[in-house]
């Protein structure tokens, strides 16, 4: 890593343009520059988290293959005067039709057309609900009568009061790349609001749902990231003060994001709901990364050392390297996990990381050889106080040490005990804001019909024809009987509902009835609907799926009634066999136990963080200093989680490694500096003092500069993103006070074996406080241990140290 | 020449016997065009139409097997009769459709009447009910008896035939044999019909949508089915498949036999005498 800042050093623009290159083949990536289509996009669906192999997975794919269970909108109005009349029944008519010359739309079903079961004497079925309403009221009332009370259609395609009307849209074949672009959601509501002016419109279904979450993510990411870029160019130019200073972080780690994008476009992986977050990862990690470079420059530039500028930058390589590699290492143990959208964000996690530092090491030194910082006359002033700031923080860390330990180690403490309460929960659509149309359509559709969300009972028998025996089918009426009683189902729709609509129709007995017999059943399937039988029932008439309207709309609550369900149908006695599945079922699954696999994968990038300090440092100590100190912020995290009652979701869950990635940066810098001080002073006291003097300031910074950026989520219009964004910097806020309170007070207990007379790296460095003891032309160090509570300060060293360490053991003896 | 069409067009949902039918006419609408754009064939269309009508009237056996999307099949016999005659005001056409097996819904039967400027109407009868049921036309929208067979594809091709002009129609190729190719829009699909221009039989409908994908065809076999007693040059394919492809099923009809000797009775079509089993007038060879 030496030698690359070396090289990108002495070979700026040679190392510009191979930056320039590999930009150029990133973008490629991203955009093909022939046809100039998208070669990176995002997959919002939520399915796929689930490894290919997974059982509810396979369960369910096989249920579409049997059974035409395909997803479908849900256009709904609300007519002023309610749906029954000529003049509703003609607009929702008309609104079907205008549906139906949607391309994509395959078929339409609303109340004003679906064919009424009996009429006059002896017709079966005679005709709609808008032809009785053109014959007369009478008719119409007959009809209304008969809508209302048929099962088929209450709480489906009307609400039971008659004010709202549902109309159910299905799709032609169509890939999940082409319905995204199609828009189809916001073409049907303004196709809606056309043919019916100033009816309240509502949208649902999950094609809408998986929509909107694009839409969104897409206007996000167009939005929130220059936001972002442009907060934390401001942080920069607060910094160092100069133009330089300010555009290059911004640029450095603008180019790490568009490389990270480019893999991800080359190697052909969509952005999903759980690699969307890899954006914001890097440019809070590779922010950190070539601020302390920057930062070390400025200082370079501030004592004149232009001549010794690579070298300089040089010697910051490695413990930038280390961070990176321990943040990498972080997000690579993540490979264990069996979902592939989690291995996935290990692996792009990994990768961003490593092109931050990349960029770190390479762009950001070229052009500071090009460009040499410079260091503004006012700069010095402010500084000052900032490091006197710091200078009583340390001293105030040190007095106090035994109550921070104390509070640090019960918080601890009560951290996991809090944390032992989390729930795993994920709620979809309260995750739009309230208001939002796929919110408020959900609200509506759930409060006015029987649930905007399906789940599906596969039921099967023995033998093909087990279900033109009544006694199954008594079996189909009675769970259904038992699901309805559910608070959280409001209906339910089955091959019994039909036979029977049928039966009626036709003036014979109920198929579920004691006269039924097969031969009864077999002929009223004959006569039925096949375009309503076909989804419910295979041709061989051994398996059906029982269609359960949920309102349930968070995992835990789908969960249950998932779990309710199995258990009664498990509960044996039964002939059928019984299976639960349905896309929200697999969604919130989904959600959950990618949520729960990266809070594990926390602990395995503890350990793995761990072992890779020890081994860098060759100190155990050091190594589980350093993992205990940021055990602290993510375990105080986690503990929040579980008191404010804020769910573990795929979001609040991500955030566990983004504190971890962050903190461990710092955390980092601080121990080595420490270390680093502690060899040379003898007293861990003074060490700890003179590093928090030394990093205090650069950590300081970056932590405002990410915590003002993770604000900007904050303005999402997706809650999970909000919440990311206001306990992402909580949380950083947090662990920068874990940082400059409790790391300092737990380090002045360490003495670090004192350093054989070599020539220790720095970690970092801030503007006018810097690494003196790895003078970049080879001077040693300027603060040399000779003895308890004695130092010796070399010439150049800055006033602004020695205050802080000698006041630091003034604290001590007293 | 429109409700001609209706009626072969009909019989093609119904059973292998529309198909001699349909030829009839479509060759007469193929003749008309042909008139008009002066087709060269070695055959007179007239032919066509002479030789269907030794089709108007007859009975067929078929065997019914339809495949769902599942992969499951269902299979059924049912026994075809129909007779078509002119009523004064154009032709009416009535098709009784009797099941055979399996033994469930063995004795359920339809029967559809057409007239010409006239809805279709139909009668159910279940044996196990016991009633007749007049079945209105919205229920012949969707897929009929446990197969992917729709009324209404037929009502669709009997007006897209209707419709269609001169320009429509073209000579073509089909498998090797001379064919007219009837090219039609409806909507946003698209459907083509090959009518072979020797044997006066559609060989194929493809439906294809706006973007150009197949979602629906009928194949029909080149073999030709034998008659009881066969009429000179009338050629009734031995079986046709229809495929939906958006919903993964197919419907093949297979003509075990085929009756032209004898007419049904004009009673048979009654649909107060749907439950019993049609009987047909005696035969003159037998």
């Amino acid at each position: 890593m030496t030698r690359l800042v070396l090289f990108s050093t002495r070979y700026p623009r040679s190392v510009l343009a191979g930056v320039v290159a590999l930009t150029g083949l990133a973008i490629c990536g991203l955009v093909d520059p022939w046809t100039g289509a998208p070669r990176l996009r995002i997959d919002p669906s939520f399915e796929k988290l689930l490894p290919e192999d997974d059982a509810g997975r396979l369960e369910y794919e096989a249920l579409q293959a049997r059974f035409d269970t395909g997803e479908s909108f849900i256009v709904a109005v609300e007519p002023p005067g309610g749906v029954f009349s000529l003049e509703a029944l003609g607009v929702i008519a008309q609104l079907e039709a205008r549906l139906r010359e949607i391309p994509e739309v395959a078929s339409v079903r609303s109340i004003a057309s679906v064919p009424l079961a009996g009429g006059p004497e002896d017709e079966l079925l005679a005709s709609s609900l808008l032809d009785e309403a053109r014959r007369g009221e009478g008719p119409l009332d007959r009809a209304r009568r008969a809508i209302t009370g048929d099962p088929l259609y209450r709480g489906v395609l009307v609400s039971p009061d008659g004010g709202l009307a549902a109309l159910h849209v299905s799709l032609e074949p169509i890939g999940e790349i082409e319905l995204l672009e199609a828009d189809l959601g916001r073409r049907m509501e303004a196709v809606a609001r056309d043919a019916a002016p100033g009816w309240p419109v509502w949208i649902a279904g999950a094609p809408f749902l998986k929509a909107e979450m694009n839409r969104i993510l897409n206007s996000e990411l167009a939005s929130q990231v220059p936001l972002v870029l442009a907060i934390m160019m401001l942080v920069s130019f607060a910094v160092f003060r100069t133009a330089t200073g300010a555009w290059l972080p911004v640029a450095t780690i603008a180019l790490a994001l568009v490389w990270t994008l480019g893999a991800m476009g080359w190697a052909g992986r969509p952005i999903n709901i759980v690699t969307s977050i890899v954006p914001p990862l890097i440019l809070v990690v590779g922010f950190a990364y070539t601020i302390h470079v920057v930062a070390e420059a400025q200082t370079l530039a501030r004592r004149g050392r232009a001549g010794a500028h690579a070298t300089g930058l040089a010697a910051i390589a490695f413990p930038i390297a280390l961070t990176a590699v321990t943040t990498a290492a972080g997000f690579l143990s993540l490979g264990i996990s069996a979902h592939a959208a989690i291995r996935e964000f290990g692996a792009f996690g990994a990768a961003g990381v490593m092109a931050s530092l990349l960029a770190a090491l390479t762009f950001t030194p070229a052009v500071l050889a090009i460009s040499p910082m410079r260091l503004p006359p006012a700069i010095e002033a402010r500084e000052g106080r900032i490091d006197r700031g710091f200078e009583w923080l340390g001293a105030f860390s040190l007095r106090h040490r035994v109550p921070i330990l104390a509070v640090a180690a019960a918080l601890f403490l009560g951290s996991l005990a809090a944390a032992t309460r989390i729930q795993v929960d994920t709620r979809i659509v309260e995750n739009f804001k309230g208001e939002s149309l796929v919110r408020q359509s959900y609200e509506r559709l759930n409060d006015r019909l029987d649930g905007a969300d399906v789940l599906f009972v596969g039921l099967e028998g023995p033998t093909p024809g087990s279900l033109l025996s009544p006694e199954n089918l008594r079996e189909v009426a009675a769970l259904q009987r038992w699901l309805e009683a559910r608070p959280e189902v409001g209906g339910t729709t089955s091959i019994v509902d039909y036979l029977e609509a049928s039966g009626r129709a036709m003036g014979g007995p109920s198929p579920l009835s004691a006269a039924s017999n097969r031969a009864l059943v077999a002929q009223l399937l004959w006569l039925a609907d096949g375009e309503a039988v076909d989804p419910i029932l295979d041709r061989s008439r051994q398996a059906t799926v029982v269609l359960v309207r949920s309102r349930a709309t968070s995992s835990r609550e789908v969960g249950d009634l998932v779990a309710g369900i199995e258990a009664h149908l498990g509960r044996g006695g039964t002939r059928l066999e019984g299976t639960v599945t349905g896309g929200s079922a697999l969604l919130t699954r989904a959600i959950d136990d990618v949520s729960r696999d990266q809070a594990r994968s926390l602990v395995v990038a503890f350990a793995l963080i761990g072992v890779i300090l020890a081994f860098a440092f060759r100190s155990l100590r050091f190594a589980a200093l350093t993992v205990l100190l940021n055990a602290l912020p993510v375990a105080v995290y986690f503990g929040a989680l579980g008191v404010t009652g804020i769910p573990l979701n795929n979001a609040t869950a991500l955030l566990g490694c983004v504190v971890l990635g962050i903190a461990i940066d710092d955390t980092l810098h601080f121990v080595s500096r420490h270390r680093e001080c502690a060899r040379r002073m003898t007293d861990p006291r003074a060490a700890a003092a003179a590093a928090l003097a030394q990093v205090g300031r650069p950590v300081t910074w970056t932590t405002a500069a990410l915590c003002l950026g993770l604000l900007v989520l904050t303005t999402s219009d997706l809650v999970s993103q909000a919440q990311f964004g206001a306990l992402g910097s909580a949380t950083l806020f947090f662990a920068w006070g874990v940082d400059v309170l409790v790391t300092p007070a737990l380090c002045s207990y360490l003495a670090w074996r004192p350093a054989s007379g070599s020539v220790v790296s720095s970690v970092s460095s801030v503007p006018s406080v810097s690494s003196s003891s790895s003078g970049p032309d080879g001077t040693r160090a300027s603060v040399v241990p000779v003895g308890w509570g004695a130092l010796a300060f070399g010439p150049d060293h800055p006033r602004r140290d020695r205050n802080v360490i000698e006041q630091s053991l003034r604290g001590r003896s007293q | 020449m429109p409700r001609r069409v209706l009626s072969g067009l009909l019989w093609l949902v119904c059973g292998i016997a529309l198909l001699g039918h349909a030829t009839r006419v479509l060759a007469g609408g193929a003749a008309d065009v042909a008139e008009a754009r002066d087709f060269t064939s070695d055959r007179p269309f007239e032919a066509c139409l002479e030789e269907g009508d030794a089709l108007a009237a007859g009975s067929a056996s078929l065997d019914i097997a339809s495949r769902g999307r599942d992969g499951g099949t269902s299979k059924s016999r049912a026994r075809l009769t129909w007779s078509s005659a002119d009523a004064g005001s154009g032709p009416e056409v009535r098709v009784r459709l009797e099941m055979l097996a399996p033994a469930e819904i063995a004795g359920s039967a339809l029967l559809l009447v057409e007239r010409s400027g006239e809805p279709a109407e139909v009668w159910a009868w279940l044996p196990e009910i016991q009633k007749v049921r007049r079945v209105g036309g919205r229920h012949l929208n969707q897929p009929l008896f446990g197969t992917n067979l729709r009324y209404v594809d037929l009502e669709r091709m009997r007006r897209l035939v209707d419709a269609a002009g001169p320009d429509a129609w073209s000579e073509a190729d089909f498998e090797g044999r001379p064919v007219w190719k009837l090219l039609t829009r409806d909507g946003r699909d698209t459907v083509v019909t090959w009518l072979d221009r020797e044997r006066c039989v559609p060989l194929r409908t493809e439906v294809s949508d706006e973007r150009g994908r197949l979602s629906r065809w009928v194949e029909v076999s080149q073999q030709p089915v034998q008659a009881t007693r066969a009429e000179p040059g009338a050629f009734v394919p031995s079986f046709l498949v229809v495929h939906d492809v958006p919903g993964e099923t197919e419907t093949r009809i297979d003509v075990t036999s085929l009756d032209l000797s004898s007419p049904p009775v004009r009673a048979s079509f009654d649909p107060a005498r749907l439950g019993r089993p049609a009987s047909r007038e005696s035969s003159p060879g037998s």
